[in-house]
């Protein structure tokens, strides 16, 4: 049978002792300010949150807590004065919500910490799902196509651009295969080639805007174990989108190393040389 | 010319003027109302660790002025024991603070710039900023007292 008790409250009505407290330590500020009793204010504020009181049960006791200064104040204490009590009552207000200003804060940095995590475990996926790809294609009859055709997808689908080229090249250094996916036009060959040549002086991933679009551009270089170059890998960023960033060049980094890994198994494999 | 107090942590009581001194130099040097609250709250949670973990300690309260900004530096000190796992702390705090988002990460999270030194032979050292940005009048006003 379906449990039909509601679920345990995460916020909790405030005690009747906690609200006198309150009330006490108010009213004796409004009376005499001091750095005391602000200090029993920001505690009384501590002891909220750790008794899982509400902020809007704070905004509650603290309401009729200044209903009852502003009466006192009316009928004679802080010499009659209402506004000083209510300008009191805002400063010892103030020092109870501190600790919930605190606790909200963190609130934020687990959610940041959250969406991180889940975008990682996204990402782990794609990667793997490029991996479990590429294994087969690493036994087709044009193991090299396939592979590249495969980079070129897989780039453009973990990173937001136009264009995504997979390139890769022979022994003796010359362009022999290209696979390109995506809806913006194929850069000329000297454009793809000079990005390629900065990625592998480079050594790394390297970042780049059009002089004359404005279009960003990420190359990483595709490199085997030897230090042999095999090809790269480029992106062309969409007109008008963001500009690639840390983690951009971190995942095409990855997956450039993946591919060149790729590369190389299908090139001992013999499936298909580098020429055909 | 910088302020700087000096006030010595061994019990609960000892918050109170610590807090003081740290809201008296934050509306010195111009911070809101509720700034000056967050700067004594951050405090608040330094001291208190100093009382609970290692029984005594030092805040130092200074001020510092650049042209662009201004700010206030607390730096808390004690003997104690040191923390074991600072990443830990930082996070997740110690104590009773820990796990709620107060103590350690509670403070560090109310200032700007926020570091730990910490171990077994020196104790722990905690130095907290918060900064305020200085508006374009008041940088030229600055400049002319400067200049005379």
């Amino acid at each position: 049978m379906a449990d039909r008790r509601p679920p345990a409250p995460r916020v909790r009505p405030a005690s009747s002792a906690w609200a006198q407290a309150y009330r006490s330590a108010l009213r004796s500020y409004v009376n005499t300010p001091g750095e005391e009793l602000l200090l029993t204010g920001y505690e009384l504020g501590r002891d909220a949150v750790r008794r899982q009181l509400g902020v809007l049960e704070l905004a509650s006791t603290h309401h009729a807590a200044l209903a009852a200064a502003l009466a006192a104040a009316a009928g004679g204490e802080t010499g009659g004065d209402t506004g000083a009590a209510i300008v009191a009552a805002g400063e010892f207000f103030g020092e109870a919500l501190a600790a919930f200003e605190m606790v909200q804060r963190g609130f934020g940095e687990a959610q940041e910490a959250a969406l991180l995590e889940r975008l990682q475990s996204k990402l782990l996926r794609r990667l793997s799902s490029f991996l479990a790809d590429t294994s087969l294609a690493v036994d087709t009859a044009d193991a090299t196509g396939e592979v590249l055709q495969l980079v070129a997808e897989h780039a453009l689908e973990l990173l937001p651009a136009g264009l995504a080229v997979a390139v890769a090249r022979d022994a003796a250094g010359g362009t022999t295969r290209t696979a390109a996916f995506g809806p913006a036009a194929l850069p000329d060959a000297d454009t793809l080639l000079a990005l390629e040549r900065r990625a592998h002086q480079a050594g790394r991933c390297v970042r780049d805007a059009d002089a004359e679009t404005g279009r960003g551009t990420l190359a990483a270089p595709l490199t085997a174990l030897d230090g042999a170059e095999l090809g790269a890998i480029l992106v062309f960023g969409r007109e008008g989108g963001r500009p690639s960033g840390d983690l951009d060049e971190a995942l095409l980094s990855h997956l450039a190393e993946m591919a060149a890994a790729a590369l190389e198994r299908a090139y001992l494999r013999g499936a298909s040389t580098p020429a055909s | 010319m910088a302020d700087e107090v000096r006030v010595e942590i061994r019990n609960d009581a000892d918050l109170v003027p610590a807090r003081a001194q740290g809201r008296a130099l934050a509306q010195r040097q111009g911070f809101s109302a509720t700034d000056a609250t967050l700067v004594a709250t951050a405090i608040s949670e330094i001291a208190r660790n100093i009382v609970m973990h290692a029984g005594r300690g030092e805040i130092v309260l200074r001020t510092v002025d650049e042209d662009g900004r201004c700010g206030v530096v607390v730096t808390a000190t004690d003997k104690g024991p040191g923390i074991r796992n600072l990443d830990a702390a930082l996070q997740h705090g110690q104590g009773s603070g820990g796990g709620l988002g107060l103590g350690l990460p509670g403070a560090r999270r109310l200032m700007d710039e926020f570091e730990v030194v910490s171990d077994a032979r020196a104790g722990t050292t905690v130095t907290m900023r918060k900064w305020r940005v200085r508006d374009e009048l008041e940088r030229l006003r600055r400049r002319r007292v400067r200049d005379g």
